[in-house]
């Protein structure tokens, strides 16, 4: 008994549960913000055509690879004291992290919407027409009918979001009960050779993963029966 | 509807419509080979595809009095009733269960009533289709092949489903087909396309005496000389 108070007692003295609340938090928020830009433009860029569309994908696509260390490196030069952005204060706080975070998540959920909208689209937008509706009833059997793409990318992102380590880490500074998050303390009980917490956190952040892993499993479902008929 | 001088390019086809009249109250057929635009003129008239030159005079028809029902039908990632009862939301119209269960009874699917409807087979989807573009009773229907991708049985069940709906209210049909003898007992004009082009526009007696060469070689095929 003695043994588990002392474990949890280790974990409390890192700021281990306020940083579990720091990663569901930032990764929601960051999520959220995300999926509205990045259905917004998914469903854009397939849509319309203009000058610069395939170089604007192809950036797209860069920046959906892009180590998440070099966006928190931009954002950090950004928000600092003596950045652009410095006198908003949002260095070393969640509103910062999190900024960093939907430059990161935004291209893959804008990515993969458009992926799958550029497939699919045309000939949902075939049917609505066939069928005699205007263009809100169009736009609406759209998001519809992309309902489990739309989930797929947004776990998807959600699931960046709280692995996340290297943008977190120079954007937060990793403070203890403001800007620390399960990664980043995993990252500082490494370096300060304490093993069994650190493995507690990751078994956390597997669960997670694993409970976002049967969410997307649950919203395939149907299209693996499909698949398999 | 009328459409004319239409000229519409798509890549290497184009299409060129002198003058085609779609009489109301009436059944159209639109024949010809394998692709000589017949499925186009369905997708240019729903504003699927565009048009360079040309016009189509709806006559009065607004975008909710017209509806096709595709050669390969899109079923939303949903149930049997829900596909079905689609047109009628889009028209904001009231669902009456009653006249699904009666259609689905009709076509011997109505055990498929909340199936999820991407996992029936072709042929079920053709019968759906068919139902989801009758029930909103649209005053111009276009069928694009369905009726030849259905069993005879079906085709037969279908068809006096058309007709039954042509004398209840009077609806423009224009069925899209390869097969002239399957329909000629309900068609009242046939307009002829090869190739892109319009060739003409007449009744079954009209095929059959006509001296076009194109119109005799695809009557003989059809076994209809």
């Amino acid at each position: 008994m003695e043994m588990v108070f002392e474990f949890f007692g280790l974990l409390k003295s890192v700021g281990a549960f306020h940083a579990i609340y720091v990663t569901l938090l930032m990764g929601f928020v960051a999520t959220f913000i995300s999926t509205c830009l990045g259905i917004t433009f998914g469903l854009l860029l397939e849509k319309y055509h203009f000058p610069f569309k395939n170089a604007v994908l192809r950036v797209n696509k860069t920046l959906m690879g892009v180590p998440p260390v070099v966006i928190g490196l931009v954002v950090y030069m950004l928000i600092m004291r003596r950045g652009p952005l410095g006198f908003m204060g949002l260095l070393f706080t969640i509103p910062g992290m999190i900024i960093a975070q939907v430059l990161i998540i935004t291209p893959i959920i804008t990515g993969m919407v458009h992926s799958f909208a550029q497939k699919q689209v045309p000939q949902m937008r075939a049917f609505a027409k066939s069928m005699g509706a205007n263009e809100k009833q169009t736009f609406w059997l759209v998001i519809r009918e992309l309902r489990s793409e739309m989930y797929f990318a947004v776990i998807t992102g959600f699931g960046r979001s709280i692995s996340e380590v290297g943008s977190v880490m120079l954007v937060g500074g990793n403070i203890k009960g403001v800007s620390r998050t399960m990664t980043t303390s995993i990252s500082l009980l490494k370096s300060q050779g304490i093993f069994t917490e650190g493995i507690f956190l990751g078994v956390i952040l597997l669960l997670i993963s694993f409970i976002l892993q049967m969410l997307v499993e649950y919203f395939r479902k149907e299209e693996t029966i499909n698949e398999n008929f | 509807m009328k459409i004319s001088n239409l000229q519409a390019k798509l890549g290497d086809f184009t299409l060129n419509i002198d003058n085609v009249v779609f009489a109301e109250h009436k059944i159209h057929a639109l024949i010809g080979s394998n692709g000589c635009g017949k499925s186009t003129i369905a997708k240019i008239i729903m504003g699927i595809l565009p048009y360079q030159q040309g016009e189509i005079d709806f006559e009065g028809l607004q975008p909710h009095d017209i509806i096709l029902a595709s050669q390969k039908p899109y079923m939303l990632h949903d149930t049997v009733l829900e596909n079905i009862v689609y047109p009628l939301k889009v028209r904001k119209k009231e669902i009456c269960e009653q006249d699904v269960d009666n259609y689905l009874n009709e076509f011997g699917i109505f055990a498929k009533k909340f199936d999820y409807a991407r996992q029936l087979s072709s042929g079920q989807q053709q019968k759906v289709s068919l139902i989801r573009t009758l029930i909103a009773k649209p005053k111009f229907i276009i069928i694009d092949e369905s009726l030849s991708n259905l069993d005879i049985e079906s085709m037969s069940i279908a068809k006096n489903m058309l007709k039954r709906l042509h004398a209840e209210y009077g609806a423009t049909f224009v069925l899209i087909s390869h097969q002239v003898a399957s329909i000629a007992d309900m068609v009242n004009e046939y307009h002829f396309f090869d190739q892109g082009y319009h060739i003409a526009s007449c009744d079954l007696a009209g095929l059959k005496q006509s001296s076009n060469e194109k119109i005799k070689n695809y009557m003989q095929l059809q076994s209809l000389l």
